[in-house]
C-alpha cells in the first residue's frame, strides 16, 4: 500500500512540474509572439517576467517539500534510422533552484534596461532579444539532453551576438560581437565532439543513458571536449579575451550576459556532466589548472583596468575560474551555489556601474569619476554591498558559496601549486573591489560639473533594491533551505577556517597600504607588471593581432604570388595561350590559298603511310 | 542560275551520294562519288563570283585525285582478290591508302588543308552542304571500313580533333571556324569508329543536326565575319539570345544536344579502358569550346558599347525565322534528356 | 593543504598512506578492547527516509531525524537547527576518527620500516 501511494506521489509531482515548466515557458514565450503595438511591449515582457519568477518557485517549493530528487518528462521527438531524439525535460536540484534565480535576475534586469534603454528607438526589440536569451538559457538548464542542451546553447550564443552588437554603429562593438562568437565557436567543437561520442558510442543523447554507458568507458577524450566547450562559454583562459570586450554592449546585456545567463552555461554544462568529468582523473587536473590560471591571470589583468565595466568583466572571469576551481576539486554542487549567488550581485554591479556611466554622460573611466558616495547614495550603497558579497564578507550572499569552496579547498589532497593561485586570486577580489570603491565613491569629484546624476526613477531604485535583498539573503536561505546530498567539510583548524577572510583581509590592507605609498609618489615597481597586466597579459595583442597578421601575411602571398600569379596566369592560362597560339599559327601556315599545297599535303600523306606501311610488313 | 538545270544538279547531288549509300560494290560506291562531285561543282560556282569560281575549281582538283586514288585502290583490290565488295576489304595497303582518301575528300586532318580554303569561296547555304551531305558518302565508305585499320583511323580522329581545336583558335572568319568544326567533329567520329559505328553514326547525325541552325542563322544574317556578330542582337534579339546555347551545344556543353556525343563516346572509351585516348580527346575538345565561346560571347554575351538608341533597327518587323530554322533549333539544343531514346534507335 | 603530498612524493614515498588505501594492519593491534562500529540506521529506515546514497554512513540515523523535522515544520527553515547541528557534530567525529585512523597507518607503517631497518 505503501509504495503504491508513493507512487501516486510521484505521479503527481512530476505532472505539476512538468504543468509548471511548460506554463513558465508559455508566459515567456507569449510577449514574443503578440505583435500587438496597443500595449508597451517592453513593460509587458517585464511583467511576464515576473511572473514567470513567481511561478518557477513552485517547482523549486515542490522540490524542496517533498525531496524529490529529480523528475523527467520525456516525449519522443524524431528518429534518424536508429537513433531516437527525445524531448525531454528534467527538474532536479540544479533546474529548480536555477529558474527562479535567473528569472529573479532578470526581471530586476529588465525593469532596469526599462529605465536604461528607455531613449533607445528599438526598446522593444531589446527586450524580445533579452527573453529570447533567457528562454534560450532556460532550454539549456531544463535539457536532459544533448540535443534540447545543444539548442539552448547556440540560443545563448547567438542571441549574445545579437546584444553585443546591438549598438551596431560601433566598430568596437561589432568587433566585441565577433570576438564573441568566435570564441564561442571554438568552444563549440568541444559539444560537436562530445555529441559525436556519445552519438558513436553511446547511441543516445538521453544525458542518464550517456552516464550509464559510460561507466565502463575511457572517458578522458568527451571530458575533455566539454572542458574546452566550457572554456569556450565561461570565457577560461585561452578563450577568455571575448568576455571583456563584451563590455561593448549595453549595461543591461553585461549585466544578464556576465552574471546569470550566458558564462555560466559553460559551468553549469560542466555541472551537467559531473559524473563523466569525474571519471577522469585527467579531466579533474585540468579543470583545476584551467580554473586556477583563469581566475589568477584575470584577477591580476582586473587590478590594473581602468573602465569600470572591464573591471567588473573581468571580475566575473575571475570567478568563472573559481567555479572551475570548484569542480575540479570534485564540488559541483559548491560550484552551482557559487553561480548563483554570484548571479545577484554580479548583476548588481553592473547595474550600478549602468547607473553612474549614464550619470556621468557616458563616462567609464574610474579616473573620472570620484565623490559618488555623496551623489548617488543608493547606488554607492548597492555597490559597496555587491562588492563585500563578491569579496565573501560574511553572512552576504557569496560568504555562503565562496566560504565553503576555500574550506574545501584548504582540507583537499589536490595539488596545492593550482590551490595557492586560487587563493591569491581571491585576495585580488578585494583589492579590485577596493579599487572600484575607492576611485569611484570616495575622494573629489573628476567629472565635469553638469554631469545629468539622478537616480530617482522607480525602475531603477526598485530594480537595485531587489537585488541588494537578493545580494543580502539569498546565501543564507538557499543553504539552509535545500536538502542536504552530500556531507559538507566541517573540521579543520582554525587558520584553515578563517582563510578565505584572512586571505582577503591581506589583499584589502597591502592594497590600501599600496594607495598610500603611491599618494607619497614612491615607485615601487617596474612598468613591466603593470603592461603585462593593462595589456591584458599581451594576449590579444598575440592572439588577434600577430597571428592573423602573419597567417593574412602568408595566405596573402600564397593566393597572389603562387596561385594567382603563378598558377593561374604564367603557368595556367598564359602557357596554354602560348603554346596554342604558336600552333594555331603553325597549322594555319598551310592555309595560303595554293592548290599545290593542298594536293602536296595528300601526295606526301598518300607516300608516307605506304612507305611505313611496306617497312613494317 | 536557270531553275531547271539547278533541279537537275541537285537531283544528281542526290542521287550520287544515294548511289554510294546503296551499293556494295566500289565500282559503283566510286561512281556516285563522282556523280556526287560533278553535281556539286557547278552549284559552288553558281554565282559568278572570282571566289566561287576558284573555290569550284578546287575542289574539283581536290576530289578528283581522291576518288582517282579509291578507283586505283578498289582495282588493285580486286585484283588481288578478285572481288569488289566493299566489306570484303583483305589487303591492308588498298584500305590504308583508301582511308586517307576518303579522309582527304571529308577534310580530315592531316589533309584538312583544303576545307577551310574552299568553304570560304562559298556562300553559306552551299557550305552547308559541302559540310553535312557532301560528307555522307565518304562517311558511309569509312564507316563500311571501320573493322580494318585501327591505328590509321586513331590518328587520323585524334590529329583532326587537335588540328580542328588549334586551327580555329586563330580565325576570325565564321564560315573557317565552322570548317574547322567540322573537322573536329569528324575527329570524333573517326576516333570512336572502331569501337562503336554506331556511336559514329549518333556523332554524325547529332553534328549534322546541331550545326544546320547554325549555318542558317548565319545565313540569313549574311555573318561572314565575327565583326557582324554583335549585330545579330538588333535583327533577331531571340536568335541571338539562342546562339550561345548553340554553339555551346556544337563544344558540347551539358545540358545540351552536343554534350551527348561526347558523353557517350568518353565513356565508351573508359569502359574500355583507354583512359590516355579518353584524356587527349577530352582535353582537345576544350580548344574548340573555347572558339565556339568566343563565338556566343561575341554574339550575346557582350553588348557592343552603344547607347540603346542604336540597338533597336529602323524595320518595325523584325526578320521572321524560318521554319527549317525553328524546327532544326529545338532538337539541336534539347535532345539530352531524350539519350536514352537515341541510345536505343540508334545502337 | 599538500603538507602529505610533500611527504607522499618527496621525503616519504614507501611510508605515506594513499589516502584511498585500506588501512593495512590489524585494527585490534595495539588497544585489543576495540570493538567494531555500529551501523544505528538499518537499511529499511534510509530505504522509507530515501537517502541519497552518498549520506549512508555511521551518521544516518541523525539525517533521518533532521529530514523529518524539516520536513514537519516546511517552510519554517530556521526550526531544524540543532537537528542539523547533531547530524554535523556526528560527521565531524566521523572525520577525525577517520583521520586518526589515516595517522595511526602511517606511523605503523612508519615504525614497521624502522624495525626493518634495524633487523636488517
Amino acid at each position: 500500500m505503501m509504495g503504491q501511494s508513493e507512487h501516486i506521489a510521484e505521479i503527481i509531482i512530476s505532472s505539476l512540474m512538468s504543468m509548471t515548466l511548460m506554463l513558465l515557458m508559455g508566459i515567456l514565450g507569449f510577449p514574443i509572439i503578440i505583435n500587438n503595438t496597443k500595449y508597451n511591449k517592453a513593460i509587458f515582457t517585464m511583467k511576464a517576467v515576473k511572473l514567470a519568477f513567481f511561478w518557477s518557485l513552485l517547482p523549486a517549493g515542490l522540490l524542496i517539500i517533498t525531496g524529490t530528487d529529480f523528475t523527467i518528462n520525456t516525449w519522443e521527438w524524431f528518429h534518424i534510422s536508429t537513433f531516437t531524439i527525445y524531448t525531454s525535460v528534467k527538474i532536479d536540484y540544479y533546474a529548480a533552484v536555477f529558474l527562479p534565480v535567473a528569472l529573479y535576475v532578470t526581471w530586476s534586469i529588465l525593469q532596469f534596461a526599462l529605465w536604461y534603454m528607455e531613449k533607445d528607438h528599438n526598446i522593444d526589440q531589446f527586450f524580445k532579444y533579452l527573453l529570447i536569451f533567457l528562454i534560450s538559457m532556460i532550454i539549456l538548464v531544463t535539457a536532459n539532453n544533448l540535443f534540447q542542451l545543444f539548442i539552448g546553447w547556440e540560443g545563448v550564443g547567438i542571441m549574445s551576438f545579437l546584444l553585443i552588437s546591438w549598438w551596431f554603429g560601433r566598430p568596437d562593438a561589432n568587433s566585441a560581437a565577433l570576438q564573441a562568437v568566435l570564441y564561442n565557436r571554438t568552444g563549440d567543437l568541444g559539444l560537436f565532439v562530445m555529441m559525436a561520442w556519445t552519438m558513436t558510442s553511446t547511441n543516445s543523447w538521453e544525458l542518464d543513458d550517456i552516464f550509464l554507458h559510460s561507466q565502463n568507458q575511457n572517458m578522458t577524450m568527451p571530458a575533455l571536449a566539454l572542458i574546452l566547450a566550457a572554456a569556450g562559454k565561461s570565457a577560461q583562459f585561452g578563450l577568455h579575451p571575448w568576455l571583456p570586450s563584451a563590455m561593448e554592449g549595453p549595461t543591461p546585456v553585461s549585466a544578464l550576459l556576465h552574471s546569470s545567463t550566458m558564462v555560466v552555461a559553460g559551468i553549469f554544462l560542466l555541472i551537467r556532466f559531473y559524473p563523466i568529468i569525474e571519471q577522469s582523473k585527467t579531466a579533474m587536473t585540468t579543470c583545476l589548472w584551467l580554473g586556477s590560471l583563469t581566475t589568477l591571470f584575470t584577477a591580476a589583468c582586473a587590478l590594473t583596468q581602468n573602465d569600470i565595466k572591464k573591471i567588473i568583466a573581468f571580475s566575473t572571469s575571475s570567478q568563472l575560474g573559481f567555479m572551475m576551481v570548484t569542480i575540479g576539486l570534485g564540488q559541483p554542487r559548491l560550484a552551482f551555489l557559487h553561480i548563483c549567488t554570484h548571479a545577484f550581485f554580479k548583476a548588481m554591479l553592473f547595474m550600478c556601474s549602468g547607473v553612474i556611466i549614464h550619470s556621468l554622460k557616458n563616462e567609464q573611466d574610474i579616473r573620472k569619476m570620484g565623490g559618488m558616495y555623496f551623489l548617488t547614495p543608493l547606488t554607492a550603497s548597492c555597490i559597496t554591498l555587491g562588492s563585500l558579497a563578491l569579496t565573501g564578507t560574511p553572512f552576504l550572499s557569496g560568504f555562503y558559496s565562496k566560504d565553503a569552496i576555500i574550506e574545501t579547498l584548504n582540507s583537499s589532497h589536490l595539488n596545492a601549486c593550482a590551490l595557492s593561485m586560487t587563493l591569491i586570486a581571491t585576495s585580488f577580489t578585494a583589492v579590485y573591489s577596493l579599487r572600484i570603491l575607492y576611485y569611484v565613491l570616495g575622494g573629489q569629484p573628476r567629472f565635469n560639473s553638469l554631469s545629468p546624476i539622478n537616480e530617482n526613477d522607480p525602475n531603477l531604485n526598485t530594480s537595485l533594491m531587489r537585488l541588494a535583498v537578493g545580494s543580502l539573503i539569498f546565501g543564507q536561505l538557499i543553504t539552509m533551505s535545500l536538502p542536504p546530498k552530500t556531507t559538507s567539510v566541517l573540521t579543520m583548524t582554525l587558520t584553515m577556517k578563517m582563510t578565505a577572510i584572512l586571505v582577503t583581509l591581506t589583499g584589502l590592507t597591502t592594497a590600501l597600504l599600496l594607495t598610500q605609498s603611491d599618494s607619497l609618489h614612491k615607485k615601487l615597481w617596474s612598468h613591466l607588471p603593470l603592461h603585462f597586466t593593462t595589456l591584458l597579459g599581451f594576449f590579444p595583442l598575440t592572439i588577434h593581432r600577430l597571428l592573423p597578421k602573419l597567417t593574412l601575411q602568408m595566405g596573402h602571398l600564397i593566393s597572389s604570388q603562387l596561385i594567382d600569379q603563378t598558377w593561374f596566369k604564367l603557368l595556367g592560362p598564359k602557357a596554354i595561350l602560348k603554346s596554342s597560339m604558336s600552333l594555331s599559327k603553325y597549322i594555319n601556315t598551310i592555309q595560303l590559298g595554293l592548290i599545290k599545297l593542298h594536293l602536296m599535303s595528300f601526295t606526301i600523306a598518300l607516300l608516307t603511310t605506304a612507305f611505313i606501311y611496306t617497312i613494317m610488313t | 542560275m536557270n531553275p531547271i538545270t539547278l533541279s537537275m544538279f541537285t537531283t544528281a547531288l542526290l542521287s550520287g551520294t544515294l548511289i554510294t549509300l546503296s551499293s556494295t560494290n566500289w565500282l559503283m560506291a566510286w561512281m556516285g562519288l563522282e556523280i556526287n562531285t560533278m553535281a556539286i561543282i557547278p552549284i559552288i560556282a553558281r554565282k559568278h563570283h572570282p571566289r566561287a569560281t576558284e573555290a569550284a575549281t578546287k575542289y574539283f582538283l581536290i576530289q578528283a585525285p581522291a576518288a582517282a586514288t579509291i578507283l586505283f585502290c578498289a582495282i588493285t583490290n580486286a585484283w588481288m582478290t578478285g572481288q569488289w565488295e566493299i566489306n570484303q576489304m583483305s589487303t591492308d595497303l588498298p584500305i590504308i591508302l583508301i582511308l586517307i582518301s576518303l579522309a582527304f575528300k571529308m577534310g580530315m586532318a592531316p589533309v584538312h588543308s583544303w576545307l577551310p580554303d574552299v568553304l570560304q569561296g562559298l556562300d553559306l547555304m552551299t557550305g552547308l552542304v559541302l559540310s553535312t551531305w557532301q560528307k555522307l558518302a565518304p562517311f558511309y565508305l569509312i564507316l563500311q571500313l571501320h573493322s580494318t585499320h585501327s591505328l590509321t583511323l586513331i590518328l587520323l580522329g585524334t590529329m583532326s580533333i587537335l588540328v580542328g581545336g588549334w586551327g580555329g583558335l586563330n580565325q576570325t572568319q565564321t564560315r573557317k571556324i565552322l570548317a574547322y568544326s567540322s573537322i573536329t567533329h569528324m575527329g570524333w567520329m573517326l576516333v570512336i569508329l572502331q569501337f562503336s559505328p554506331e556511336l559514329t553514326l549518333m556523332t554524325f547525325t547529332l553534328y549534322v543536326t546541331m550545326t544546320l541552325p547554325v549555318f542558317m542563322i548565319l545565313h540569313q544574317n549574311n555573318t561572314l565575319s565575327i565583326n557582324k556578330l554583335p549585330i545579330l542582337a538588333t535583327h533577331t534579339p531571340t536568335i541571338s539570345a539562342l546562339i550561345p546555347l548553340l554553339l555551346l551545344s556544337l563544344g558540347g556543353l551539358p545540358p545540351l544536344t552536343g554534350f551527348i556525343p561526347k558523353w557517350l563516346i568518353i565513356q565508351k572509351m573508359s569502359h574500355l579502358g583507354l583512359f590516355g585516348l579518353a584524356t587527349i580527346t577530352a582535353l582537345s575538345g576544350l580548344f574548340s569550346l573555347y572558339f565556339y565561346l568566343r563565338l556566343s560571347y561575341i554574339s550575346s554575351i557582350t553588348m557592343s558599347p552603344s547607347s540603346n538608341l542604336t540597338t533597336a533597327t529602323w524595320r518595325l518587323t523584325p526578320n521572321s525565322i524560318p521554319l527549317g530554322l525553328k524546327t532544326t533549333i529545338v532538337p539541336s539544343m534539347m535532345l539530352l534528356p531524350l539519350t536514352p531514346m537515341i541510345n536505343s534507335l540508334l545502337l | 593543504m599538500g603538507a602529505h603530498l610533500v611527504r607522499r612524493y618527496i621525503t616519504d614515498r614507501d611510508t605515506e598512506p594513499i589516502c584511498t588505501d585500506k588501512p593495512s594492519f590489524d585494527p585490534l593491534y595495539g588497544f585489543s578492547e576495540r570493538k567494531e562500529r555500529e551501523m544505528v540506521a538499518t537499511q529499511e529506515q534510509m530505504n522509507m527516509a530515501q537517502l541519497p546514497m552518498d549520506l549512508r554512513d555511521y551518521c544516518a540515523h541523525y539525517l533521518i531525524i533532521f529530514m523529518k523535522c524539516r520536513r514537519d515544520h516546511w517552510p519554517n527553515i530556521s526550526a531544524c537547527a540543532h537537528q542539523k547541528h547533531d547530524w554535523e557534530y556526528c560527521e565531524h567525529k566521523d572525520y577525525v576518527m577517520r583521520m586518526k585512523e589515516y595517522e595511526r597507518e602511517r606511523r605503523l607503517r612508519v615504525r614497521k620500516k624502522r624495525i626493518e631497518a634495524e633487523a636488517a
